[in-house]
């Protein structure tokens, strides 16, 4: 892909796991988006004096189930780590995480995710899985960092739980980061831990170097759709070094996706001893085997499965399977609610992946949004009158557009007459005038089947564009044949 | 011995770490009491600890883990009552940069 | 009214007769007035005024037949456990005016069982001292003698009790800082197991060794207290969710204890690092046991050597952790931020609002968790500290308790040992292996030269309160001291 140019990539993923209703060490609402600045707090995420963490017993399930999931060795104990640094975000100056060192664990460590693409089969390896706590968040009142005298600080996701996910450097292109990512989000998604769609749940920092070189952190990448443009450019940039004959330094870097360059953080000039040790007010708390048992049999199906499962079941081709699942947990579900209720699930599934999509894109709603409008049953109406012959399939892309666009729904299009005409015997007669009044174009198309399009489209004519373009074709084609004969 | 000049280097790397001022050449004092207390540390060299576990904490019989319910936080007003600075329920911070 | 000198004798009282309850309070107030501006064990102190109202309220109470078992007590509180409504500051500028939204959950157990805060009092700064003269506001004055130290770093609770100036009062002691000033004062206090009591709401040091524990001003107290603050907190996760014992040391200290009891005296507690005439109150009060059917014998324990340094080690380190958060946005020592960076406003407000031991703890601190030398010394501490916690199992599988002088010295005089921070550690020497080891240990009063009181400290299994309570609860009766009134106060009695 890049011109045999040997890259290596690690990635550090952190999920909020959306799933939880409380925070990772205190009962405040895991539901802070939109609240009011520092009306989701308590003295232990605020980090007032006095204050002690105890831990969520949920968060250590969902840590589980991803653990089981990416197929990592899952420690036998849970254990805490303080990691210390100080930052106005972070209430305590240090953060209650974990760590690969003496006294400390990551909850799990190892496993892998297998990526798959029409060109691609790769198993990329996982480092370990920590949990840890989110900070405060930071905004600036003139909007930049570098400008702001002054900074206003919001504690509502302070403590909010995190699952950090580090890899090996097993990628080697930003397409198969962007793609490892999906992979991962669609995990997560479909056991429920993360909802990849929520500001904020999926943060992306990146590393990377090129020809064995030094390697570059890339920080607050954001979403995981700016992680293929953040590593593209760092590519370029690093490329660009090393041909004029330089050496890339080995640094952090933040990316800036308004102006879509990544920039050398000289902040970080204090060195980073971060001095961690086992969290004295957090005692180790043992993972039992009966624990990990039970929650491997609460696993739902995972995408690998689910693919597998849509083609062997439904008959779908790979491609398709492959992505209603990875694309979004959402979209698989609402294909098989509508298959269950009137099966043709590879009609549905190609006008979810085909149109659905598109419309989606096009229009920047969320997946969510454009279902909402083309329901399982408005889906299972296109089905019926595309096999009635209502509608033909050119036909039906135009209703899906309407459909998502204008929340109309699919009677309500036939109604207004927005139908093609499908009626074989309503088109022959057409077709037997547009033959006499057109002599010549018929000898033509018997010699040359490209005018046969001359005659289809004297049809759309007179039928105002409504008739069914193929069934058009075919008739006229049949009566071409019989009258040669 | 070398460690001496080591501490004073230690000392002001443990004054950066902790973000607390520490003026070595000046404070002749601190950097005292520090080598005397890190030498007292030392103590410790004669000590065998092979085979031995850490001990971190003394943990209670029996382990402490929350229920995943929501309780009510502070309010607002109660969360800033000793802020010195805030703006519009914001905490004022400093620079970032 | 005669001056109800401990609870039970105050519950008595105000049982009989609620009314009297006021007439306490005015007589308190009225030797905290005389006594206040000589001692000074208060930084926060209730108006008169607001502490009647509080008791009125109670007395219909006590009428009522509603009342909790503190119903009348009026409780000293040290400033670093979170009360609601009172400022606490951990005698520090960092946290000269912050007033805690919350609770500790010991404050919400006393209050549920009607004990009245009369205030909160003076301690070294963040309880980092033996001496409270690491106070940032005042140093305050031993009632036995105002030319002395009162010990620390709960040195303001143990005065206001010694002094009458409340009817019992809580500290932390992390170790030793509610032992050494008990011990100087001539009351009991008591360092309970690790877990046993929340701690909630206290302002951490270091969070593996400290407690919160009640200092009296006799040993029934002490389990009256306990029994309030003590048992499962689901806020805490380094309480103990069951201990059989939780709610029965009331009736634990009205038992005799059965049986010869065994004392294991640890030479190395008596070493030459304790002065000749500590020596002779405890070797008196040891023939006192032996005389009275106690079995006393003499074990060595040569790892005890390594716990003043361990314990240093360990208590840095977290003190330097626990410390980080105060950086004054939040709350606490504020410098302006408009135009500053993060690094230069936070370093500005910790050289200025932190004293200079607690800087020195932090520097200490922060240097044995680094990179490079955590092996060394955090994680080398951590074992050593292993040794000897099993040590002293070892001995307390065999004897019931283990005797000590609490202190190697007499209250010194103020400005002795502060000068030298080794010095001043060293006065830790005996309380140390009870807070490395999770260990309940109890200071009595011993004895005293002249008019300078010394201490025996008491340690015992792991969780068995019951007993050593019961324990010092004989040997309380044996040597006759308390309730000690210091001469300052004697007239009030």
């Amino acid at each position: 892909m890049s011109e045999g140019i040997k890259i290596k990539i690690g990635l550090e993923i952190h999920v909020q796991i959306t799933s939880l209703r409380t925070k990772l060490f205190c009962p405040c609402s895991s539901d802070y988006r939109g609240k009011p600045p520092n009306s989701n707090v308590c003295p232990v995420c605020l980090g007032l004096p006095g204050a002690l963490p105890v831990v969520n017993k949920e968060a250590v399930r969902e840590a589980l189930k991803v653990a089981l999931a990416l197929n990592s060795r899952i420690s036998n104990m849970l254990v805490f780590t303080r990691k210390h640094y100080f930052y106005p975000d972070l209430p305590k100056n240090y953060q209650i995480s974990q760590y690969d060192g003496v006294g400390s664990l990551p909850i799990a460590k190892g496993g892998y995710i297998k990526i798959e693409d029409d060109s691609l089969s790769k198993v990329v390896r996982i480092r370990r899985i920590n949990i840890e706590e989110d900070p405060g968040r930071i905004t600036y009142p003139t909007g930049s960092m570098v400008t702001s005298p002054y900074t206003l600080i919001d504690y509502n996701r302070s403590g909010i739980a995190l699952l950090e996910i580090v890899t090996e450097p097993d990628l080697e292109s930003p397409r198969e980061a962007r793609i490892f990512i999906d992979k991962l989000t669609s995990i997560l998604e479909h056991l429920g831990v993360t909802n990849p769609e929520l500001e904020g749940a999926v943060r992306v920092d990146a590393n990377i170097s090129i020809e064995g070189g030094e390697r570059v952190e890339i920080k607050n990448i954001g979403s995981p759709k700016e992680v293929e443009k953040a590593l593209q450019y760092e590519i370029a940039r690093q490329t660009a070094i090393v041909k004029s004959g330089g050496k890339v330094a080995r640094e952090t870097r933040h990316w800036d996706k308004n102006r879509g360059v990544t920039i050398s953080s000289r902040a970080k000039e204090l060195e980073e001893d971060y001095r961690y040790f086992p969290d004295p007010d957090l005692p180790p708390i043992p993972i039992t085997n009966e624990l990990i048992d039970e929650v491997r049999r609460s696993l739902p199906e995972l995408p690998n499965e689910r693919i597998k499962r849509f083609m062997s079941e439904y008959k779908l081709s790979r491609y398709l399977a492959h992505v209603i699942v990875i694309r979004s947990k959402v979209l698989a579900d609402a294909f098989e609610s509508a298959v269950r209720k009137c099966g043709n699930a590879d009609t549905i599934a190609s006008i979810l992946v085909n149109e659905l999509l598109r419309w989606v894109d096009e229009c920047h709603f969320t997946i969510e949004e454009g279902l909402a409008r083309l329901t399982a049953e408005r889906l299972c109406k296109l089905v019926q009158y595309l096999k009635e012959r209502k509608l033909s399939s050119k036909l039906v892309k135009e209703y899906v557009r309407r459909v998502v666009i204008e929340d109309i729904d699919p009677d309500e299009l036939i109604t207004k007459g927005y139908v093609s005409i499908m009626d074989f015997g309503y088109l022959s007669n057409i077709v037997d005038e547009v033959f006499r009044e057109n002599p010549k174009a018929v000898e033509d198309a018997k010699k040359n089947p490209k005018a046969i399009n001359y005659l289809v489209g004297q049809v759309m004519k007179k039928t105002k564009g409504k008739a069914d373009p193929q069934i058009t074709y075919e008739l006229i084609v049949r009566r071409l044949r019989e009258n040669a004969s | 011995m070398g460690e001496k000049m080591d501490l004073k280097e230690w000392l002001r790397r443990a004054g950066r770490l902790s973000l607390i001022k520490v003026d070595v050449e000046s404070e002749e004092k601190i950097l005292a009491d520090f080598i005397k207390i890190i030498e007292f540390f030392n103590q410790l060299r004669e000590v065998n600890v092979e085979g031995v576990e850490p001990l971190f904490m003394n943990p209670a019989s029996g382990y402490v883990i929350r229920d995943d319910e929501p309780r009510n936080c502070l309010k607002v007003e109660e969360a800033l009552l000793n802020t010195k600075e805030k703006v519009s329920g914001y905490v004022k911070g400093p620079k970032t940069l | 009214m005669k001056l109800p000198l401990t609870i039970n004798e105050l519950k008595e009282l105000v049982q009989q007769e609620p009314d009297f309850l006021l007439e306490y309070v005015e007589r308190t107030y009225d030797i905290i007035s005389d006594i206040e501006p000589r001692v000074r064990a208060f930084i926060t102190l209730k108006a008169r005024e607001r502490v009647l109202k509080n008791a009125e309220a109670i007395m219909n109470k006590i009428k009522n037949k509603t009342a909790g078992l503190l119903a009348g007590c009026l409780i000293a509180v040290k400033d670093n456990i979170a009360t609601k409504e009172l400022r606490t500051t951990c005698a520090s500028k960092m946290l000269q005016d912050f007033i805690p939204p919350y609770n500790a959950t010991v404050i919400e157990r006393l209050l549920r069982e009607d004990a009245i805060i009369i205030g909160k009092t003076n301690m070294d700064e963040f309880a980092m001292g033996s001496t409270t003269e690491n106070s940032a506001f005042f140093p305050t004055k031993n009632p036995w003698d105002i030319s002395r130290v009162p010990g620390g770093s709960s040195g303001g609770s143990a005065a206001a009790t010694a002094a009458l100036e409340a009817t019992a009062s809580i500290g932390s002691d992390t170790g030793g800082s509610i032992r050494a000033p008990a011990a100087y004062t001539a009351t009991v206090g008591l360092k309970p197991s690790y877990g046993l009591v929340s701690r909630y709401g206290l302002i951490a040091y270091a969070n593996s060794l400290e407690q919160i524990g009640p200092i009296c001003r006799s040993v029934s107290d002490i389990a009256i207290i306990l029994d309030v603050i003590s048992g499962f907190d689901p806020r805490d996760s380094t309480c103990v969710r069951k201990c059989p014992q939780y709610g029965s040391y009331t009736g634990c200290v009205e038992k005799q204890p059965e049986g010869k009891i065994r004392v294991a005296i640890i030479k190395e507690m008596v070493s030459e690092g304790v002065e000749a005439p500590v020596k002779t109150v405890f070797n008196s009060v040891l023939s006192k046991l032996e005389s009275n059917d106690f079995y006393v014998e003499e074990v060595s324990v040569p790892e005890l050597k390594y716990a003043l340094p361990t314990y240093y080690i360990i208590a840095t380190a977290e003190a330097s952790s626990n410390l980080a958060r105060y950086d004054g946005l939040r709350y606490g020592y504020h410098v302006p931020v408009e135009g500053k960076s993060w690094y230069d406003v936070f370093s500005e407000v910790r050289s200025i609002a932190f004293g200079e031991e607690v800087r020195r703890r932090i520097l200490v601190g922060s240097f044995v968790l680094s990179a490079g030398y955590y092996d060394e010394y955090y994680l080398k501490a951590s074992k050593v500290r292993r040794i000897i916690r099993d040590k002293l199992l070892k001995v307390l599988d065999i004897f019931d308790v283990i005797a000590s002088p609490t202190m190697p010295i007499l209250p010194p005089k103020f400005g002795e040992r502060i000068a030298d921070p080794l010095k001043l550690y060293a006065m830790d020497v005996n309380t140390v292996p009870a807070n490395l080891s999770g260990l309940p240990a109890i200071s009595l009063p011993a004895g005293f030269i002249g008019s300078l009181p010394a201490g025996l400290q008491l340690i015992g299994y792991m969780f068995s309160e019951c007993k050593l309570l019961a324990i010092s609860k004989f040997i309380e009766d044996l040597l006759g001291i308390a309730p000690a009134i210091p001469e300052v106060v004697r007239s009030y009695v």
